[in-house]
């Protein structure tokens, strides 16, 4: 178990890890690829070593001066950035960004308005639900509607999960290009002085959003008997303020004071109640025409860092590295695998290389079918890779 | 020649004519903007020699003057006057305006990204039917009787609002939406070139500049300069003064002794612009961040464990450390577009806001900003407490509200 190690002990193990664990094999190709038309050495990498000490600007010209920086550093934490018009030890400050994938963060901690398991740094296995859904609605929308092929979900090793994706499309997009694409997922506006944060208006909703309605109701009662959304006054408070109707918003509380404190009956109860109150009240509904689904969307939609989305220039952790206060291994998911994903399982540098640790074969087991995972992509990727290598190559020669 | 502006003309000129056009361009763009009734100008005509010379050459104008708020206003003008000009045509004109632009294309190689989806929209629009529906009472608001394929990468405004659908990365774009369409293309090509064009050699020519002398006579904040030096302990003073985002930024800060990215982002900035220099800006910052955080918050950093990485930060925003780049302070648009919400006007609930700005739910003018909210016009809302607050109208030509700033809100109440 965690608790048992401490961070001191990382310096011995990580050595250990890079040679024996770490996929540096698949991780160049996957960067190759990602580079390309590039070379690898244009790719920025940065290391952080014990004692926080940052490095930047690093490149690598194949895997085997990767394996030797990784040895020689021996880095706390590893992040990858963009792909330059130069090696990025040489451009630095005038080096011009020509790629970099389209990623996406998303972090518990944005949940914590609405989680009520955990808050902060803690995560647990209930409020992994939110992550699963949000997995779920931003894969098959950048699938479906935008036609990306090569999605790459990790662990970002604490409590939450990245994305990245290496499709040509993806990675030569721009800023605005970028920007567009994080806001067509944004649902959720507003900072802590707006109580209700989504307004879907009165329009027929577009198809990316009813897409995701469909995948919360998956996952809804669940959580809202995991996270009790409407069992404490304070809970309740918070909940009411997102009813922008004040006589609706009476009969509902009343109604849910009465009740006993199962937020799963007290929501069956306002759903009814919203019903009952919608066929009375025909020309007023314009305002409240989806506030069941505005509702369900503020506490389960995905919630992106869209900062990280729109910026080209950032250093993102990358997949296979630890977590220094965690331990524990960004592994690569399948989005269909989210859900059975329990937190306890997922490897760590120190069970994977202690024998006698009592999870060492399930962690070693899951570490494989991550690698496996990862393997699968980096061999589609090239696939697609060569093949519009091709299809270039030829429309250049047409007349 | 097309209004659309795809290319430019050929010939010559005489310069005294030039400066009469390019003057009475500008007037008129002027008045477009202030949304005046639009009068007969022999210079604007659609399609005509002297309406694209003039537009092409306040281009150059714009470029080479390198003004991020005559560039805006620039921008502005002309495409509220190509929506004027578009929303005129009858069928047969807009079918004319189609095929006018397609000669265009097939004659001249030009250097657009979006040339494609331009191309496919005005081959459709030279059918008799689709126009003579486009310009009918048929093409209600949601009408999807005709689609175009584009590109997602070409659509982006549409992609942002998820106001088409999309299916493996080609949007669908309803006839409904094809003049939208249309707005938002002349608007990038006209973006394109102000970023695009190299006008090195233009530099140093003594015509062009007399020229530029001509047009900063007619566009006052282009002289623009203000000397004031803001210091760290002059702030809270100052604060009373501020728009209200700042001074919820302000008031978080010296609450909670932290702000988040973009927050901080924003103060930082708008500091710089009404004149606080790099040290006090230092000063002001670490006076609060080596404080602990108060209440929830997500920030782990502090002044003692991170001060060289504040610093840092702090010395890149005023250009003064890596790629040396010039920021300008946020305005009231793009804070609006925040995603964790900034203007209060857009995303603060009624108490609030009333708290903030401290006026009652009573005061007069509190209805009418409710009102301007609703219309999402957030910005009115703003300039009209600001109006109230400080009994004056903030007045310049090319203050509008899309433009209005925290910075300009500040120093118009120093007027």
């Amino acid at each position: 178990m965690v608790g048992q190690y401490d961070e001191n002990v990382l310096p011995d193990m990580l050595p250990v890890y890079y040679t024996r664990l770490f996929p540096q094999n698949l991780f160049c190709r996957w960067l190759s690829c990602g580079n390309s038309p590039q070379p690898l050495s244009n790719r920025e990498l940065s290391f952080t070593l014990a004692d926080d000490v940052y490095l930047r600007y690093l490149s690598i010209n194949n895997q085997k001066e990767f394996f030797t920086l990784l040895q020689k550093k021996c880095p706390h934490k590893l992040d990858i950035g963009a792909v330059y018009n130069t090696k990025p030890s040489v451009g630095r400050h005038d080096a011009v960004v020509l790629a970099r994938e389209l990623v996406f963060d998303i972090d518990l901690t944005d949940y914590d308005e609405v989680r009520t398991c955990c808050q902060e740094a803690k995560v647990c296995d209930k409020c992994w639900k939110f992550m699963v859904v949000a997995c779920e609605i931003i894969n098959a929308a950048l699938k479906d509607d935008f036609g990306f092929q090569s999605i790459l979900w990790v662990f970002s090793g604490r409590r939450g999960i990245h994305c990245w994706i290496s499709d040509y499309e993806a990675r030569t997009l721009d800023s605005p290009g970028r920007a567009a694409v994080a806001d067509y997922l944004c649902l959720i506006m507003g900072g802590e002085n707006q109580s209700k944060k989504v307004h879907l208006g009165s329009d027929n909703l577009h198809s990316s959003i009813r897409r995701a309605l469909i995948v919360i109701d998956k996952y809804f009662d669940d959580i809202v008997q995991d996270q009790e959304f409407l069992s404490t006054s304070d809970r309740l408070k918070s909940f009411l303020k997102m009813i922008p109707d004040e006589a609706l918003r009476k009969q509902v509380q009343e109604n849910l004071e009465r009740m006993p404190t199962s937020s799963i009956d007290r929501w069956k109860c306002f759903v009814n109640n919203y019903n009952q109150f919608c066929k009375e009240n025909l020309h007023g509904m314009r305002k409240m025409k989806y506030l069941i689904e505005e509702i369900k969307i503020q506490y389960c939609y995905p919630r992106l860092d869209v900062n990280v989305t729109k910026g080209f220039n950032h250093l993102l952790k990358s997949p296979f590295s630890i977590h220094p206060k965690t331990g524990k291994v960004s592994v690569v998911f399948k989005p269909d695998n989210a859900k059975d994903i329990k937190l306890d399982e997922i490897p760590t540098i120190y069970t994977l290389l202690d024998d006698s640790s009592s999870d060492n074969v399930q962690h070693q087991t899951n570490m494989r079918t991550a690698v496996k995972n990862f393997q699968e992509l980096v061999f589609s990727l090239e696939k697609a890779e060569a093949v519009r290598r091709k299809t270039e190559a030829n429309t250049s020669l047409e007349f | 020649m097309s209004f659309f502006y795809l290319t430019p003309v050929k010939g010559d000129l005489p310069i005294y004519l030039l400066e009469n056009i390019v003057i009475k361009r500008l007037d008129f763009l002027k008045s477009v903007i202030k949304k005046q009734n639009i009068v007969y100008n022999e210079y604007v005509v659609e399609g005509s020699v002297y309406d694209t010379v003039g537009h092409y050459m306040l281009c150059i104008i714009v470029i080479l003057e390198g003004n991020s708020e005559f560039t805006q206003f620039f921008i502005k003008a002309e495409e509220s006057l190509f929506i004027h000009r578009l929303k005129t045509l009858a069928a047969y004109d807009l079918r004319c305006f189609a095929k006018k632009l397609l000669r265009i294309i097939r004659k001249h190689p030009i250097d657009l990204n979006f040339l494609n989806s331009l191309r496919s929209l005005c081959r459709h629009l030279i059918l008799k039917h689709v126009v003579q529906h486009i310009c009918s009472d048929t093409c209600v608001e949601n009408c999807s009787l005709h689609s175009i394929k584009v590109y997602f990468k070409h659509c982006l405004t549409f992609i942002a609002k998820r106001q088409v659908e999309v299916k493996h990365g080609i949007a669908y774009i309803p006839c409904s939406k094809w003049k939208t369409y249309l707005i938002q293309l002349f608007k990038d090509n006209l973006r394109n070139r102000l970023s695009r064009t190299n006008l090195d050699s233009l530099h140093n020519d003594p015509r062009i500049t007399d020229f530029r002398r001509l047009v900063r006579k007619e566009i006052p904040i282009l002289n623009n300069s203000e000397n004031n030096i803001l210091t760290s302990n002059e702030v809270d003073n100052c604060s009373k003064n501020f728009p209200p985002c700042m001074l919820n930024f302000h008031q978080s800060l010296r609450n909670k002794h932290r702000l988040s990215h973009n927050q901080r982002f924003s103060y930082s900035l708008f500091l710089k612009d009404i004149g606080m220099p790099v040290e006090e800006a230092v000063k002001f910052w670490r006076n609060e961040y080596q404080q602990v955080p108060n209440g929830k918050h997500k920030c782990c950093h502090s002044w003692k464990n991170d001060e060289k990485k504040f610093i840092y930060g702090i010395r890149h925003l005023y250009g003064l450390e890596g790629g040396k780049k010039n920021y300008s302070s946020v305005n009231c648009l793009r804070l609006q577009g925040f995603t964790e919400g900034s203007c209060p006007f857009k995303t603060f609930d009624s108490e609030a806001i009333l708290h903030l700005l401290d006026i009652k739910k009573t005061d007069s003018s509190w209805s009418q900003m409710k009102k301007l909210q609703e219309q999402h016009q957030y910005t009115c809302a703003c300039k009209l407490y600001f109006q109230k607050r400080f009994h004056r109208v903030s007045n310049n030509v090319c203050d509008s509200n899309f433009n209005f700033s925290p910075v300009k809100y500040y120093f118009a109440t120093k007027c």
